[in-house]
């Protein structure tokens, strides 16, 4: 499917055009980009695609080269915690101030086309500037200048006002500063005189899952948090129900613990208080602001014991809880559903059940999440997504089938054991919540355009790319 | 941020004009310079690499000699080297005679001051050299044969086309620059057909891509030209004025119907038809052809079979129409010109001996006698990776007393060597170069002090004549001295004959060779015997026992001239040009690397299915030459039947083609026809 994007535009602004019909895929732009940046080999802020690499018969082979499309409304912009990136008023360029930056790469998730790239020497994230620096000598972007075929080119969006269809791009509102020309009608793709229609489906080589823009390697610091933030809500909220009591040390070690672990996935953690500038905004920012008071308010309420306090501290918990549910909810590239099993709230909402003993809680958000577990794990299966049922079995056995018979036979002396059981479940729920983020890109939507077609029995292309 | 001008001196089409950005006596960035109107957008990504290639740490500064105990190169005093050297070569030529030295130069860079090398070894008392060349010998002759010489319309002159024919090229990767102006005739309508085995980013605009089975291309064009004579589309008036031998021509292809040349190109019947129909109808056409399927056993007559169509209808000499194969226009300042130029003598002056043929280095110099081959001195030049039958030049190269390898870096034949001298690189001399695509005359600028302890080759021989006590006339007259001043004083004479022509002008740019022509031939003479276009040649006859008129004969390693072979290896193996090198050059820098890190050999579904393989498997290619083992790729868009790997790939990174390919020389012209290759694979 092609989500259609629909640019409408009023003020004045330059952008990339790309000549789907001269581009070779040389990768001169990715180089030249290397180069005028200082870079360091390899490190291109500029990726050219190619689609339909192993040469399907009736399907076209072309290219895409992409870096940052300087949208009208950012969607990194509008995401950055620490308001490190910026839309400069008069060139329309966005930019990211690497004074700024604390390195958290969430700008990478949310971009639909990656630009932003992670910096490993700076520790920050850096992308395209549209060549801001040689503008003031009256040059075009370096890549642009690299172009041996005049493919890539700069153009005055300002005045284009018609609605434009460009494959791979999902309409997401934010309006990327791009004009793409289609391949012409006439010479979308050869026909072969020695083609074979018979292996075209078998061995067609589109890989329709893309790179793992989030690996659990890189981002464990934030599942370990996750999970510190589900346990001590749960925990707090449970005191308050069942009324044990909660030693203020054994809660705080671990607050403190969950809030500089947090810190070890930024680039650079000395900026991390700066996440909170873009309160108004993004989600990340309200996360660790109400991860904060949350904090806070329980210290108070572990002092004084004022049970007011104590629920205005829970309720924070659960909207810390909603808040990191919603930094994981991304429109413009994570098809996440509404309610999945390993949302941090519904996390919490068993753990309370856990915690105060309560079978009506445990019952419920047992029972719901091992149904959208069941459920999401065997839709994944289906879809032949990372994962072993071996583990899928150890985290239902683990989560809810130990805790529960453990619970129903003995009475309360193995209560840390049964603890430690269902976070081992809670981890690999999480965990396993990671693995099956999936990243809309466009390499991905485009190739799973390309896959409709090779099923097809007759050759053509009309319908899939309607721009054709 | 200083800039200059300069010019890419590789063997490649396009041949770019340049612009470099310099700080502080370093290149900070290298673009595309508009005055060449053939190259006037950005330079290609092996272009942009050269930022990486001077720097490299890998680049050999200092003279190297190889330690006979440990096997290892050590570094050595130019003083000492020297002194070596020239010992060495008093020796060779006391004990055995001059033509004990095999003086062995290839396409590495181009250059005026190339011609110091022949100079040396001329002056040294005559020297041992190669005739032919590796790359486009045969399509050089029959072009030279049929039309009287190597003479292409601007570049630019495509555009006008309304059919183009890209026949054996892949522009894509090997003439980047050339795909802008097919792609501004396709915007105005014309039509595109690409004649390859293999669906090149070349291909993807095109409307058909027709797939011959290797080495029959020739049969294809004789096939076409029988129906366009039966369909009345054949040119009469154009014919009788300018064309020699069409009665005989057509008479001679009356037995290529399509029938017969559907079996034997594998072409369907229909798609013969519609070839045929798009070039008796649509004019003006062009046809670009390519060096690739120039490289078989019977190419000479396959290019003349494929002249045939632009001379029988009529597209020759009108603007839009033609033939592009190589554009010599800017090869103003050789006496005689190539083809001609790399054949051997028909009286030897014995002073250079052009006794070895290229396409078999290896044997030659194994065989070589009176006096046998004791030495040689490689410059410009990987033979090891580049030449036909890798280990037999390797065998070779083992059996001499003395190697010397001029390089930047440590190539497969520099190995070899026992001594390497560091070489310079495009910006560390100043040269002038011409090319084969556009007629431009350009200059290479110096624009950076050689590092290290690097010098120019014209300095190496300065330094060796001295020492080996040539008169100082001679070094004066032949071999420049080292500065600046002495080098371009050098390169002022060839300019001379030249008004148009001088190094201030070719400062300010790139300036079109005086014997540049918009479009080739319309004035309609050729200087072929008989001033007409020749379908029928004499020459061809006497100078390479060919029949008289082009014809098909099928090429000596084929699926079907050789059925015992092709039994044991059944598939055709292609070794093309990838964007990403020169031949064996970039593929070291990492830059390159980058975007192309290891070999793999391209594979038809139906060949893998029928091995069992499966795409990323490990593949062994192997015949009864070599073998070699390499990752495979499904590729759809691969004739069936044949397999391929680009070429280029070192010793070192496992994917060197020429351990399968056989020393064998073209039916004309003495090139290497080393794409008459079969070979088999399979999953290990």
């Amino acid at each position: 499917m092609i989500i259609l994007s629909k640019l409408k535009r009023s003020d004045m602004q330059i952008g990339f055009k790309i000549d789907l019909n001269k581009c070779t895929g040389c990768q001169a732009c990715q180089l030249a980009c290397e180069i005028e940046n200082d870079l360091g080999w390899g490190n291109s802020w500029r990726i050219v695609e190619t689609f339909n690499e192993a040469n399907v018969p009736g399907i076209p082979v072309f290219y895409y080269s992409v870096s940052c499309n300087h949208c009208e409304k950012p969607v990194c912009l509008k995401n950055c915690p620490a308001w490190a990136i910026s839309k400069n008023k008069d060139s329309g360029n966005v930019i990211i101030d690497p004074e700024k930056c604390i390195g958290c790469r969430y700008c990478s998730w949310v971009c639909p086309y990656d630009a932003p790239k992670y910096d490993t020497k700076a520790k920050v994230m850096q992308k395209c500037t549209f060549c801001d620096h040689r503008k003031e000598n009256g040059f075009k972007p370096a890549c642009v200048t690299g172009c041996p075929t005049g493919a890539l080119e700069t153009v005055d969006i300002s005045d284009f006002k018609k609605k434009i269809e460009y494959p791979g791009f999902p309409e997401i509102g934010i309006r990327p500063v791009i004009e793409i020309k289609h391949l012409r009608k006439n010479n979308v793709f050869p026909k072969l005189s020695g083609e074979d229609k018979d292996r075209r489906e078998k061995y067609n080589g589109i890989k329709t899952n893309n790179d793992k823009k989030v690996s659990i390697t890189q981002e464990w610091p934030l599942l370990i948090f996750t999970l510190i933030m589900s346990f001590l809500t749960a925990y707090l909220t449970g005191s308050l129900i069942s009324d044990y009591s909660i030693h203020i040390l054994s809660f705080f070690p671990i607050a403190v613990t969950g809030l500089l672990i947090s810190t070890f996935h930024l680039g650079k953690p000395e900026r991390s208080v700066n996440a909170i500038i873009n309160i108004k905004r993004s989600w990340i920012s309200r996360e660790i602001l109400l991860t904060n008071l949350f904090f806070t308010i329980s210290l108070i309420y572990l002092i004084f014991h004022e049970t007011v306090i104590g629920w205005t501290a829970a309720s924070l918990g659960i909207l810390t809880l909603f808040s990191i549910d919603k930094v994981y909810k991304i429109k413009t590239r994570i098809a996440v559903t509404k309610i999945h099993s390993a949302s941090a709230i519904l996390s919490g909402l068993y753990l309370i059940g856990i915690f105060t003993e309560q079978w009506i809680i445990i019952g419920w958000f047992g029972f719901i999440r091992l149904f959208l577990y069941t459920f999401r794990r065997s839709f994944n299966y289906k879809n032949k997504k990372k994962g072993r049922i071996a583990v899928s079995a150890i985290r239902i056995i683990f989560g809810f089938f130990i805790p529960i018979l453990t619970m129903q036979i003995t009475s309360g002396e193995y209560y840390w054991y049964i603890l430690l059981s269902v976070l081992v479940g809670e981890l690999i729920d999480r965990w396993e919540f990671y693995n099956e983020l999936d990243f809309l890109t466009i390499k991905k939507q485009i190739s799973g355009d390309m896959k409709k077609l090779i099923g097809r029995k007759e050759y053509g292309v009309s319908g899939i790319f309607p721009w054709i | 941020m200083k800039t200059f001008l300069t010019a890419c001196p590789r063997n490649c089409y396009s041949t770019c004009s340049m612009t470099v950005y310099v700080d502080n006596g370093k290149i900070k960035n290298i673009e595309g310079h508009p005055q060449n109107k053939a190259t006037s957008q950005g330079v290609c990504l092996k272009g942009l690499s050269y930022i990486e290639r001077v720097y490299s740490p890998e680049r050999i500064l200092c003279p190297l000699i190889k330690n006979n105990k440990t096997g290892e190169f050590e570094d050595i005093s130019w003083d000492s080297v020297l002194d070596i050297m020239s010992e060495k070569l008093q020796y060779f030529k006391k004990e055995y005679g001059p033509q004990s030295v095999l003086f062995y130069s290839a396409s590495g860079t181009k250059g005026l001051l190339n011609s110091v090398s022949s100079n040396f070894w001329r002056l040294y008392g005559g020297y041992t050299t190669t005739y032919g060349d590796l790359c486009w010998q045969s399509g050089l002759e029959a072009t030279r044969l049929t039309l009287g010489e190597n003479k292409n319309s601007a570049p630019w002159d495509i555009e006008k086309a309304k059919l183009i024919i890209i026949w054996g090229k892949n522009p894509a990767e090997t003439n980047i620059h050339q795909m802008s102006f097919i792609d501004n005739a396709l915007e105005n309508g014309a039509k595109l057909i690409i004649i390859d085995p293999r669906r090149t980013p070349s291909s993807e605009r095109a409307e058909l891509l027709i797939q011959p089975r290797p080495g029959t291309d020739g049969a294809l064009a004789l096939g076409i030209a029988n129906q366009l004579i039966k369909n009345n589309y054949a040119d009469r008036e154009f014919i009788s004025k300018h064309v020699k031998g069409y009665e005989e021509f057509s008479k001679n292809i009356e037995e290529f119907t399509p029938d017969k040349v559907s079996e034997i190109t594998d072409i369907p019947e229909n798609y013969i038809k519609r070839l045929t129909e798009y070039i008796g109808t649509i004019k003006p056409m062009t046809i670009s052809a390519g060096f690739g399927m120039q490289r078989y056993t019977n190419s000479g007559q396959t290019m003349r079979s494929i002249l045939a169509l632009n001379a029988i209808t009529g597209n020759i000499g009108k603007s839009g129409s033609g033939w592009l194969y190589a554009n010599l226009q800017s090869h103003i300042f050789d006496d005689i010109k190539d083809p001609v130029a790399s054949y051997p003598p028909a009286t030897g002056d014995g002073i250079i001996r052009k006794s070895i043929s290229v396409a078999k280095l290896g044997s030659g110099i194994i065989e070589q006698k009176d006096p046998p081959v004791k030495m040689i001195w490689v410059e410009r030049a990987n033979p090891v990776t580049t030449n036909p039958e890798t280990p037999k030049t390797l065998e070779a190269l083992r059996s001499l007393e003395l190697r010397v390898v001029v390089d930047q870096f440590l190539t497969d034949t520099a190995r070899e060597a026992d001594i390497i001298l560091p070489a310079k690189t495009m910006f560390e001399q100043t040269d002038i170069i011409n090319a084969y695509w556009h007629t431009y005359i350009q200059l290479k600028q110096k624009i950076l002090d050689p590092p290290g302890s690097v010098k120019p080759e014209t300095e190496i021989y300065h330094h060796l004549a001295k020492r080996l006590g040539f008169s100082k006339e001679d070094i004066d007259r032949y071999i420049p001295a080292p500065s600046e001043d002495d080098i371009q004083n050098y390169l002022e004479r060839f300019l001379k004959p030249f008004p148009e022509l001088s190094l201030e002008k070719l400062k300010e740019g790139p300036v079109l060779s005086p014997y540049h022509v918009e479009t080739a031939w319309s004035d309609l003479k050729f200087s072929t015997p008989s001033g007409k276009i020749e379908l029928l040649s004499e020459q061809a006859s006497e100078l390479w026992e060919t029949n008289v008129l082009p014809d098909f004969k099928e090429s000596e390693e084929s699926t079907v001239s050789n059925k015992e072979l092709s039994d044991k290896y059944p598939l055709y193996f292609l070794t093309p040009n990838t964007k990403n090198r020169i031949h064996s050059q970039f593929n070291n820098l990492q830059m390159i690397k980058n975007v192309s890190e290891k070999p793999y050999i391209s594979i038809n579904p139906k060949d893998a299915e029928n091995r069992n393989i499966e795409n990323g498997d490990l593949i062994e290619i192997f015949n009864d030459r070599g073998r070699l083992k390499i990752n495979s790729k499904i590729d759809h868009g691969i004739k069936a039947g044949c397999v391929a790997v680009t070429n280029g790939w070192w010793i070192t990174e496992n994917g060197t083609v020429n351990y399968l390919s056989k020393e064998r020389e073209t039916d004309m012209g003495y090139g290497a026809a080393f794409h008459d290759n079969l070979v088999e694979i399979k999953k290990i």
